[in-house]
């Protein structure tokens, strides 16, 4: 058991602070790996599954964008999100989009085609992401 | 608290404000709205349920999003969609915060979210994204 004094007050801040930002990483992946998933599209013979990303070409799954910070975008690719998300401490500003023309439309939903809504689905859901991840640290630093 | 309940008072304030026809969830539109060109379009966009506790006997709380786009024909400005959605906005807006009381419990209004316009399949359409918490008491 760690056993705190002021003797060792700064490593003991310093454990804290890389847990903080272990726990912002591991959320944050959770949360875009979940908001990543795709489903067969319409004119593909699928059916609008809420929370999914819809696939016909791969061209949407394909064009998410990760910047931090505001910078320019620095990974595009479906699932390639991996440098933004291990770059990230806590209190960053992180932006995940997707880019293709077409993508608000599947997303909030077009003449007569409901939308897909996974990014509302994933940012809904964060808090439950967020205490899953700290549940595992919890779990893992004891 | 029934899911019902707070879908009733949710899509409820739109249509009885009477600012558009309306598309509304899993509901057959009349002639007047099939014949619209402007209209709103109402739907879920998300929603979870969590409880405080473990015990089934513990308060229940339903977070979700509620989306309604305005949608007018392609090429005549955003000035008259934003201008809808901006009465959609105050219409789940109060001060300091818009409390809807429904049976056993009552739904707390978040902060209202115009987004960005665009255009699809001859409409533009501004979705306005309205944040609850629905809270059994």
């Amino acid at each position: 058991m760690t056993r705190f004094t002021f003797a060792n007050l700064g490593d003991w801040a310093q454990k804290e602070k890389r847990i903080r930002d272990a726990i912002v990483a591991q959320a944050t992946n959770d949360m875009i790996v979940g908001a990543s998933r795709t489903a067969t599209g319409v004119s593909r013979g699928g059916v609008v599954k809420q929370g999914f990303v819809p696939r016909m070409d791969g061209t949407l799954a394909a064009s998410l964008v990760s910047t931090l910070h505001g910078s320019t975008a620095i990974t595009q690719g479906e699932g390639d999100f991996s440098m933004v998300v291990g770059s990230m401490r806590a209190g960053d500003r992180a932006v995940f989009a997707w880019t293709a023309p077409y993508a608000k439309a599947k997303n909030w939903g077009y003449k007569g085609q409901q939308g897909w809504h996974w990014v509302e689905e994933a940012a809904n859901n964060w808090p439950v992401t967020f205490n899953a991840a700290a549940a595992r640290a919890r779990a893992i630093t004891g | 608290m029934k899911k019902n309940a707070i879908t009733d008072a949710l899509c409820g304030r739109i249509d009885t404000a009477d600012i558009l026809p309306a598309y509304m969830p899993n509901v057959k539109p009349s002639d007047e709205v099939k014949a619209a060109t402007t209209y709103f379009e109402v739907t879920f966009a998300a929603s979870r349920t969590q409880r405080a506790g473990y015990n089934a006997a513990s308060v229940r709380q339903e977070i979700g999003i509620l989306q309604c786009v305005v949608v007018v024909p392609d090429g005549g400005g955003v000035v008259d969609a934003e201008g809808f959605a901006d009465n959609i906005e105050t219409l789940f807006t109060a001060s300091p915060i818009l409390k809807l009381s429904i049976t056993g419990g009552e739904i707390i209004i978040g902060t209202v979210d115009i987004k960005t316009g665009f255009n699809a399949d001859g409409e533009y359409r501004v979705p306005v994204h309205i944040p609850y918490i629905a809270n059994q008491t």
